[in-house]
């Protein structure tokens, strides 16, 4: 029976609410709330001699950061959505409070001023758009004004995400300026900071020893390797993945992603250890087989769709190699046969 | 939009205002700008100016925002971006308004009226209150008080590091300098830090009674007021702020050679009041007659002990002009000036007629005394001043003066005392009516319903008599004499109802009524008056040029015959003039119709370009120009023309051009006129 254009819909639909967690979620949540916690006691400290010195200046205590670093797609702004819809819990009725402030990072933020910016209109305060044509600009008075709209507004974490598009097609002083741009927020007592990026931040974690002196203990939301425990992991999360595409009735048949070595390895092999690839490519192919009114997902959409995702980057066809077209790699097939020795059919 | 209803600032920001989440509620007593500046200072930029604009507000020059904001949006905008109520913004708006019958530039502090001269836009600080409380108060920016009346303290208008002016430009907190700064941008100078001499006045009950009177609170001011005993009781709080200050500032130039100023208006002039004076004058206020009167006997004392004792000036300085200070209420002078007749009468100073007299007044008394003559009769009877003569003449003063330079005029010119020049006006009148009992061209244009040039010509022809002749520069006025004119106007009400008659020609009218004058000006008759009687001539066949070749025709009757020829009923030649009043068109359309071969210039007996008469009927036969249409319609322009000659119907034939006059069809045209009517 062919598909009508309403149950296309609500399929797409019901695959976009699919909320899977990342297995490191629990771990990322525990270490906001640590860095939450430590971060309210020093604010309140701060406060306390802010409010002595009735405006003359002071010296503050420093805040933390911690870097959240994972490859693209690695789940690591679906994790970071959800440790904001955590603190807006905690938050409780009041709406005006934004315990954990999510910031996209644009391309485009090469400068403290900048990144002032981008903050600022994240609290959707209408000065933001001031700061950058401000002739008199002076980075301190804004980092003033951005840590009492942070006290008004609860704030005690920041994210950034996209962190590593603070260095992208900038110059070699980059790294610094925008290590000693961050470094002069946790110096005035604005907030602590999360970097979430790729591993192309990793030059802005190194490049000031004295923000390195601040740093925590990062989170890596990395590809999973061919090590068992991560192959476990990674598959568990495909099996999951799958079974509620199913449950959801986006398709009506089970495409069989983790039905035997060879599809575990070219699941892997496809994704290259990253969940986030496996859903985008699944969502392609998805498209692909209601657009030809199909109900259900084969191995011939998956093949499609991930050649066409691939298509996409030159540099990323040269690199990866084709699972559909050459068959998994003897690595991969080698890393899930661990999998299934002690039980035929799936995986564990 | 009125500028000075709302446009002082311009909008610059069409998008939606959002309020700030840094915001704070005005402070009682604290000024439009002391609050936008305490908002603002809590932001990620410094500039005012900038914060205003994201309310859509456009200025280089915050500091007046409360005088000039007016426009209802921005009040609503600014009001939005800080985040409070819009009638909390109105409430610190200080519009200058002028009430009706007065000069007099008004303003609102706190709810008082006040003068707007008594307000600065300068920011001045008291160090101790803003340490007490940090809000920059609107007490401190009224001019008389140099001083904080609450703290004591003078105010500061200058930074003590950099020695600025104190300014509104850059927000960079209500108690710090907004120049000084570091090198991150951070404020560098603490204002609080540098507090000011107290001013050493020990009367507190009147430094009490200035800080209720400029208090923000309205009871707390209505309070003040009503423990002010007589005369003083039923003034409100603005009379009593005016007096106060006129009191003050009347101490403070006691010595002021030009006294008759009675209010200050420089900034030395209001930096020369101290609080001492300032104290005094409430002192006055509260001590009622008796301390006005010790208030007068001391200036008096004062005055009065440098030489002269007549005069207001001499006897009081400035405080004798408070009696006829304008801007006080009309209780307070006569109770000023009945204390300061009291002085004078203490002192056995001469008063007349209840008021005080001047030394000259005094001098002029005693002259009168020894030659019997009334002194206050400046001008003789019977002369009046040179303007008012020159008015009643319906001449300019300038014109008059000069034809009072002739020596026959001498006789009737007297130099009044107090250097006043009278003008016998009657005198001139009866001795020279010709030249004093004149009228204008205008009045003639407007009696014979002529052009007004057309009065220099009419006493060319010897019709009307020249009165006045002065020359100016490259002008040359004239008047003319009234007499002719009226006996002008007489004889053609006689031709006109000598000529009632049908039967009767207009010649033989006028030899009915001895017709006076010559022949060219019965073709000024012919052409101004009575343009119709020409026969077979319309109005519009004649021009004005035509009428002056006509006038300078010495023999008009011969003349008549052949201008019948060329005008007549057999005529058939029309000028450009008379097809654009027959049309009713424009010279552009005129030229229009010729360039398309509507109308084509015919060979004419005279030199000038003619047309046919049969063409230009022939046109009007066929079709309408949009000016007939728009002066029968009541259209505005072409574009209006073509729209609402659409709606009624009619369908324009065709246009000249791009934005040009349009062509209908007279068909058309008539039926539409007819189903108006």
């Amino acid at each position: 029976m062919p598909l009508d254009q309403d149950e296309i819909d609500r399929r797409i639909s019901a695959f976009d609410d699919i909320e899977i967690p990342h297995p490191r979620l629990s771990e990322l949540k525990a270490a906001v709330n640590s860095l939450a916690g430590d971060t309210i006691r020093r604010i309140a400290r701060n406060d306390a001699k802010l409010a002595k010195a009735d405006g003359r200046p002071v010296k503050l205590d420093e805040l933390w950061f911690m870097p959240l670093v994972g490859p693209s797609g690695s789940g690591k702004s679906f994790s970071i959505q959800k440790v904001v819809e955590a603190g807006y819990k905690a938050a409780g009725g009041d709406t005006t409070r934004i315990p954990v402030l999510p910031v996209t990072l644009r391309a485009s933020t090469k400068s403290p001023r900048q990144l002032q910016h981008q903050i600022l209109e994240a609290y959707g305060d209408p000065s933001a758009q001031l700061v950058l044509r401000e002739r008199d600009f002076s980075e301190a008075l804004a980092n003033k004004a951005i840590r009492d709209i942070a006290r008004v507004r609860g704030t005690t974490i920041i994210i950034l995400d996209e962190a590593h598009n603070l260095l992208t097609n900038a110059g070699h002083h980059a790294p610094l300026v925008m290590a000693k741009a961050i470094k002069s927020l946790l110096n005035d007592g604005l907030f602590s900071v999360v970097l979430a990026g790729t591993d192309k931040m990793v030059p802005l974690l190194t490049a000031d020893s004295e923000l390195r002196s601040r740093q925590r203990l990062p989170i890596q939301f990395s590809r999973h390797g061919l090590t068992t425990d991560d192959c476990r992991y990674f598959m568990d999360f495909v099996t999951h993945f799958e079974r509620q595409m199913k449950e959801s009735c986006v398709i009506d048949d089970y495409i069989g992603l983790t039905n035997g070595i060879e599809s575990c390895a070219t699941t892997y092999d496809m994704a290259d250890g990253v969940f986030g690839i496996v859903v985008r490519i699944i969502r392609l192919a998805l498209e692909r087989s209601l657009g030809n009114a199909k109900p259900s997902i084969t191995w011939q959409d998956i093949a499609l769709a991930y050649r066409s995702w691939v298509s996409v980057s030159e540099v990323e066809t040269k690199k990866r190699r084709d699972p559909f077209a050459k068959g998994p790699s003897t690595d991969s097939v080698a890393a899930m046969a661990p999998l299934f020795e002690k039980k035929d059919g799936r995986a564990a | 939009m009125n500028r000075l209803e709302t446009d002082w600032f311009k909008l610059v920001a069409d998008e939606d205002v959002r309020p700030l989440i840094l915001t704070a509620q005005p402070a009682p007593g604290e000024n439009l700008i002391g609050f936008v500046s305490r908002v603002m200072e809590k932001q990620a930029f410094s500039s005012l100016a900038a914060g205003l604009s994201l309310a859509g507000i456009g200025c280089t020059k915050p500091s007046n925002i409360a005088s000039l904001l007016r426009n209802a949006d921005q009040i609503q905008n600014l009001a939005t971006l800080l985040d409070c109520p819009v009638s909390q913004i109105q409430q610190l708006l200080e519009p200058v308004v002028t009430t009706e019958g007065s000069r007099t530039r008004m303003t609102h502090y706190c709810g008082m009226a006040i003068q707007s001269r008594y307000r600065t836009f300068e920011r001045r600080v008291s160090p101790r209150g803003l340490a007490a409380d940090r809000v920059h108060l609107a007490r401190w920016s009224l001019r008389p008080f140099n001083f904080d009346p609450v703290t004591r303290e003078r105010l500061l208008t200058t930074c003590p590091v950099c020695k600025l002016p104190l300014g509104w430009r850059r927000s960079l907190g209500i108690t710090k300098c907004d120049k000084c700064r570091h090198p991150d941008g951070t404020p560098a100078t603490d204002l609080r830090d540098f507090p000011q001499a107290t001013i050493g006045c020990d009367d507190d009950e009147a430094m009490q009674f200035l800080s209720d009177i400029v208090h923000h609170d309205p009871a707390a001011r209505q309070t003040a007021v009503s423990n002010l005993r007589t005369p003083w009781i039923d003034l409100t709080p603005s009379e009593v702020f005016e007096t106060l200050v006129a009191l003050a500032w009347a101490k403070a130039s006691l010595h002021d050679p030009n006294p008759q100023s009675c209010r200050p208006t420089k900034d030395h002039h209001f930096l020369s009041i101290e609080p001492d004076q300032l104290a005094e004058a409430s002192r006055v206020m509260l001590g009622g007659e008796t301390g006005l009167q010790e208030y007068v006997a001391d200036a008096f004392a004062k005055i009065s002990m440098e030489g002269g004792t007549i005069g207001a000036k001499a006897s009081f300085g400035r405080v004798g002009y408070l009696g006829s200070d304008k801007y006080l209420g009309l209780s307070v002078r006569e109770t000023i000036e009945a204390a300061l007749l009291a002085t004078r009468a203490e002192h056995g100073i001469p008063v007349r007629g209840g008021r005080a007299m001047t030394s000259r007044a005094v001098a002029a008394s005693h002259e009168g005394e020894r030659t019997g003559v009334d002194p206050s009769n400046v001008l003789a009877p019977g002369y009046m001043r040179v303007g008012l003569a020159a008015h009643s003449f319906g001449l300019s003063e300038e014109i008059f003066n000069d034809i009072l330079q002739q020596p026959r005029m001498a006789a009737f010119i007297q130099n009044g005392r107090t250097r006043k020049i009278g003008v016998d006006r009657q005198g001139l009148i009866e001795t020279f009516p010709e030249t004093f009992d004149s009228v204008g061209p205008a009045e003639i244009a407007s009696i014979l319903k002529i052009p007004a040039s057309g009065a220099q010509t009419l006493s060319r022809a010897g019709i009307l008599l020249e009165s006045i002749t002065v020359k100016r520069g490259t002008q040359t006025h004239r008047r003319y004499s009234r007499r002719s004119l009226t006996e002008f106007v007489g004889t053609l009400a006689k031709l006109s109802s000598a000529s009632g008659n049908s039967d009767t020609t207009l010649r033989q009218a006028m030899t009915a009524v001895r017709w006076p004058y010559g022949n060219s000006a019965i073709a000024l008759v012919y052409i101004f008056l009575f343009p119709s009687n020409l026969t077979g001539l319309g109005s519009h066949h004649l021009d004005w040029r035509d009428a002056i070749c006509l006038a300078e025709v010495d023999h008009f009757k011969n003349e008549l015959p052949r201008l019948a020829e060329r005008f007549g009923a057999g005529g058939v030649y029309i000028t450009k003039s008379g097809v654009m009043n027959r049309l009713r068109c424009s010279n552009a359309t005129f030229g229009s119709l010729v360039h398309c071969n509507l109308l084509r210039p015919a060979k004419s007996p005279l030199k000038h370009q003619r047309f046919l008469v049969s063409d230009v009927e022939a046109f009007c036969r066929k079709y309408v120009l949009s000016e007939e249409a728009a002066s029968t319609f009541g259209f505005k322009g072409p574009k209006q023309a073509f729209f609402m000659a659409s709606r009624l119907g009619m369908r324009p034939k065709f246009a000249w051009g791009s934005n040009m006059p349009l062509v209908f069809d007279r068909t058309d045209f008539e039926r539409v006129r007819s189903a108006l009517k």
